[in-house]
C-alpha cells in the first residue's frame, strides 16, 4: 500500500524547483556577458594587455563521499554545471555550481513494515534512494603557470546549500530536507583551445544537518510498534560530516569570437 | 534562446537524477502469525468463603471464630508470607491475627472403573492443627487452605472486628498493613450497622463468599475483574522456525495491589509454560509497578521476546496467556514452568497453522504386573497419566490394562510423566516415565 507522496513526480517537481531557485542567479550574468564579448586580440602581445573578464561555464563529472552511517551509499557520483567569471584582480574567479547525484538507501537503517499475507504477514525492509542536490557559490583563485598561460592552478573555497530528495518517502515525517554546506577545493585548468579547457578539482566538502530519519523509506503506518527491528540497531546517524569530493571536466570560455573571423 | 537551453539543460539533468521510485523490498524472516487477545470467561481467581460462628452476650452479638477455605492463592517465594488481619469495619483498625490450618489436596482421578473419583487428603488430620503463629506460604494450586479463626473477647478490636482480610506481607518479622500492603482477599463476617453499639450487629448465619481485589478501607473495596484486548504476534525472525513473540495490548485493568501483569506461553498438553518479556507501557517504561499507580486502566501493555532457543517453537505450545501474578512469587523468565498463575484475564491462541507443524509426540506403556516384577500381568487395571503442569495434576488420560496388563497411551507430550496405576478396591501405586519425541517409553508397575 504506497502513499501518494511517494511518487516520483512529485519529487521530480520539487528537485527541479529546488534546481531552478538555486541556479536562478547564474543565467542572467551568463546572458549578459554572451551579449558583450571581449574583444577579439589581435595576437598573443595584444591578448596580454586587453583585460580579462572572461566568464566560463564548467561541466564535470565527479564524486563525493555520504557517511554510511546515515544509511546511504558510501561514494556518490556527481554532474557537476557551473559558471565563473573573472573579476579584477583577474586571478580571482566568482560564480556558482550545481551538481547532481544519486545515492541509495539501506532499508536495513530503518523500521521493517509489516505486511498482510494471506492468513499471516511478512516483515520487509524498504530499500530506496536519494537524489542529492547541491548549489555553491564558489570562489577561486586562479594563476597562471608558465608564459603562455594555458594552464593554472589555484584554490577555492565554496559555500551553499544541498538537498536530499528520498525516493520513496515513507510517509509521515519523511522527505526532503535542505541544509547548509561549505567546503575548499584544489583547482586546476588547461586551455585547449581558445574556448575549451579542461578542469580539475580536488577537495573537501562539509555536509551540515543531516536527517536521516527524512530519508526513511518505510512507512512507519506499517511499523511494527513492540518489535524494535531490526533487532540489531544500526549505528546512529551522522548530522555534521566531512568528505572528500573531486571533479573533472571540461570548461567552455563565454565571449571568445573565432579569431579566424575576428583577424583575418 | 540562450536563457531557454540553460534552463532546459538543468531540467534534463535533474529529472535524470530525481526519477522516483516505489523502493526495493526484502523479506526478512519467515512468516508473522498473528491472534487476537479475547476476555477468558472463568479466570481462576483466589477465592475464600468463610463463615462465622457466634452467640448473643447481653443482647450483643459475638463472633466466636472464623473458620473457612482459601484456594487457588500461589505458593509464595522466600520469606513471603500470607498472613490475615481483622479489620474494624467502624475505623479501620487492623490487627493480625494467627490462625489454625489445614491443608487439603482434592485430586480427580478415574479409577479402574473408569469413574471420577476424588480422594481428598487433609494434613494434619483435623482437629489437630495447632494454631499458626507464623504465616502461610500458599499452596499448591491442588491445594486449599482450610483455617479456623478464633476470636478473643477480650480485645475490643476484634469484637469489633467486621472484615477478614488475607494480606501478602514480604517480610515475615515485620507484618504491615499500610497503603502498599496487597490485600487481595477479603470477606465481611460482621454487620455492623455503621454504629459503635453492637446491640445491633449482624452476623450472617450462611457461608460467605469473600472477594478478590482490593480491600482499601472498610468503606471501600474493589473485585478486580479482567479487561483488555490485543494481539499476539509470533516472527520467524531467521526463518529458522524459532520465533520472536510479543504481546501489545490495550486497557488492561490495574492489577491488585502486590500484583502484575505477566505474559507466558503455555503448553496445554503437558501444563508447562514459559514467563516471557517484560511489560512496558508505550514509552518503554516497565510495568511493574502498575498496581501502585493511580489510573485504573493501563493503556498499554507491551511485551516483547526475541528469539529465544529455550522456549523454543511455538508450534509445541497452545495459547498465550496474559497472567496476574503474585510479585512476592514472580515468575522466573524463559525458564519452564510447572507452578505459574491460573489468573488469566485474557488468552490468545497459536494458531492452528503454526500447531500443524508440532514435531510426532511420544507414546508411554505401562505395564503392571501384581505381586512383583514378573509377576502375573494385571489386568483391568485403571492407569492415569498426568504431565508436569500444577505439579503433575494436568491430566492427560486415563485407559484400563488389557489382558496383558499392559495400558498404552499415545500423543503423549516429551517430559516427565507420572502415572498413577489404581487397582480396584486397591491404593494407587505411581512411577515417573520420561517420553521422548517419536519414541515409546515403557514404565513396569507393579500393583498388590
Amino acid at each position: 500500500m504506497r502513499n501518494s507522496t511517494r511518487s516520483g513526480w512529485l519529487r521530480l517537481s520539487a528537485v527541479l524547483a529546488l534546481v531552478v531557485l538555486m541556479s536562478s542567479a547564474l543565467p542572467l550574468s551568463l546572458i549578459a556577458q554572451v551579449r558583450r564579448p571581449d574583444p577579439v586580440p589581435a595576437g598573443r602581445r595584444a591578448a596580454a594587455s586587453v583585460p580579462k573578464r572572461r566568464s566560463e561555464l564548467l561541466f564535470g563529472l565527479g564524486n563525493v563521499n555520504l557517511e554510511q552511517a546515515n544509511g546511504t551509499g558510501g561514494s556518490v557520483p556527481l554532474v557537476s554545471l557551473g559558471y565563473r567569471r573573472q573579476f579584477r584582480p583577474e586571478w580571482l574567479l566568482l560564480g556558482g555550481i550545481v551538481e547532481v547525484g544519486r545515492t541509495a538507501i539501506d532499508g536495513e537503517f530503518f523500521p521493517y513494515e509489516r505486511r498482510s499475507l494471506g492468513d499471516s504477514s511478512q516483515f520487509v525492509s524498504v530499500d530506496g534512494s536519494a537524489t542529492l542536490g547541491m548549489a555553491r557559490l564558489t570562489a577561486d583563485v586562479l594563476l597562471p603557470i608558465g608564459e603562455d598561460e594555458r594552464y593554472h592552478a589555484g584554490a577555492g573555497v565554496h559555500v551553499g546549500m544541498y538537498g536530499a530528495f528520498p525516493s520513496p518517502a515513507g510517509g509521515a515525517g519523511a522527505g526532503a530536507f535542505v541544509a547548509p554546506t561549505y567546503g575548499a577545493t584544489f583547482v586546476g585548468r588547461a586551455d585547449i583551445t581558445r574556448r575549451l579547457g579542461a578542469m580539475g578539482s580536488i577537495g573537501f566538502v562539509q555536509f551540515t544537518g543531516f536527517d536521516r530519519d527524512r530519508l526513511r523509506p518505510s512507512d512507519p503506518a506499517l511499523e511494527e510498534k513492540v518489535f524494535t527491528t531490526p533487532f540489531t540497531p544500526p549505528p546512529a546517524g551522522v548530522k555534521s560530516f566531512g568528505s572528500a569530493r573531486f571533479v573533472v571536466g571540461v570548461t567552455y570560455r563565454l565571449g571568445v569570437k573565432p579569431a579566424a573571423r575576428s583577424t583575418r | 534562446m540562450t536563457r531557454t537551453r540553460s534552463f532546459l539543460t538543468l531540467a534534463i539533468a535533474a529529472s535524470l537524477a530525481a526519477c522516483g521510485d516505489d523502493g526495493t523490498v526484502t523479506p526478512q524472516g519467515g512468516a508473522a502469525f498473528e491472534s487476537p487477545f479475547a476476555a477468558v470467561s472463568q479466570v481462576r481467581y483466589p477465592s475464600m468463603r468463610a463463615r462465622a460462628f457466634g452467640r448473643t452476650v447481653n443482647n450483643a452479638a459475638v463472633v466466636d471464630s472464623v473458620v473457612g477455605e482459601v484456594s487457588l492463592a500461589k505458593q509464595l517465594d522466600g520469606r513471603a508470607r500470607y498472613q490475615f488481619y481483622l479489620v474494624n469495619g467502624l475505623d479501620g483498625t487492623a490487627t493480625p491475627v494467627s490462625h489454625r490450618q489445614w491443608t487439603i489436596r482434592t485430586d480427580t482421578l478415574l479409577d479402574a472403573n473408569g469413574d471420577l473419583t476424588t480422594p481428598v487428603d487433609t494434613v494434619p488430620k483435623p482437629p489437630a492443627a495447632a494454631p499458626l503463629r507464623d504465616f502461610w506460604r500458599g499452596a499448591f494450586f491442588g491445594q486449599k487452605l482450610r483455617f479456623a479463626v478464633t476470636l478473643s473477647a477480650a480485645d475490643s478490636v476484634q469484637q469489633r472486628a467486621a472484615w477478614l482480610v488475607l494480606t501478602i506481607q514480604s517480610d515475615t518479622t515485620r507484618t504491615a498493613f499500610n497503603d502498599s500492603t496487597p490485600r487481595p482477599l477479603f470477606v465481611q463476617f460482621r454487620d455492623q450497622k455503621n454504629t459503635a453499639t453492637r446491640n445491633d450487629d449482624v452476623i450472617p448465619p450462611d457461608t460467605l463468599r469473600g472477594r478478590f481485589g482490593d480491600f482499601i478501607n472498610p468503606a471501600r473495596q474493589t473485585t478486580f475483574a479482567g479487561t483488555g484486548a490485543g494481539s499476539l504476534l509470533l516472527w520467524d525472525v531467521a526463518g529458522t522456525g524459532v520465533t520472536a513473540m510479543r504481546v501489545d495490548v490495550t486497557g488492561l485493568r490495574k492489577p491488585p495491589r502486590g500484583y502484575y501483569y505477566q505474559a507466558h506461553i503455555i503448553d496445554s498438553l503437558s501444563g508447562v509454560a514459559f514467563a516471557w518479556g517484560e511489560g512496558r507501557d508505550a514509552d518503554g517504561d516497565l510495568l511493574g509497578n502498575a498496581d501502585l499507580g493511580t489510573d485504573s486502566i493501563i493503556p498499554v501493555f507491551r511485551a516483547a521476546q526475541s528469539v529465544n532457543a529455550v522456549i523454543g517453537k511455538p508450534e509445541n505450545y497452545s495459547f498465550v496467556d496474559v497472567l496476574l501474578e503474585p510479585k512476592t512469587a514472580a515468575p522466573a523468565l524463559r525458564s519452564a514452568l510447572s507452578i505459574f498463575s491460573t489468573m488469566n484475564p485474557l488468552r490468545a491462541r497459536v494458531p492452528d497453522v503454526v500447531k500443524a507443524k508440532r514435531a510426532a509426540l511420544g507414546t508411554l506403556q505401562a505395564i503392571v504386573t501384581r505381586g512383583t516384577q514378573g509377576g502375573p500381568a494385571a489386568r483391568n487395571v485403571g492407569v492415569v497419566i498426568q504431565a508436569a503442569g500444577q505439579n503433575f495434576s494436568t491430566l492427560l488420560g486415563n485407559r484400563n490394562t488389557d489382558s496383558t496388563g499392559t495400558a498404552t497411551f499415545t500423543g503423549v507430550p516429551p517430559g516427565e510423566i507420572r502415572v498413577l496405576a489404581i487397582p480396584f478396591g486397591g491404593s494407587a501405586v505411581e512411577g515417573r516415565a520420561t517420553v521422548v519425541t517419536g519414541q515409546t517409553a515403557t514404565l513396569r508397575l507393579v500393583v498388590p
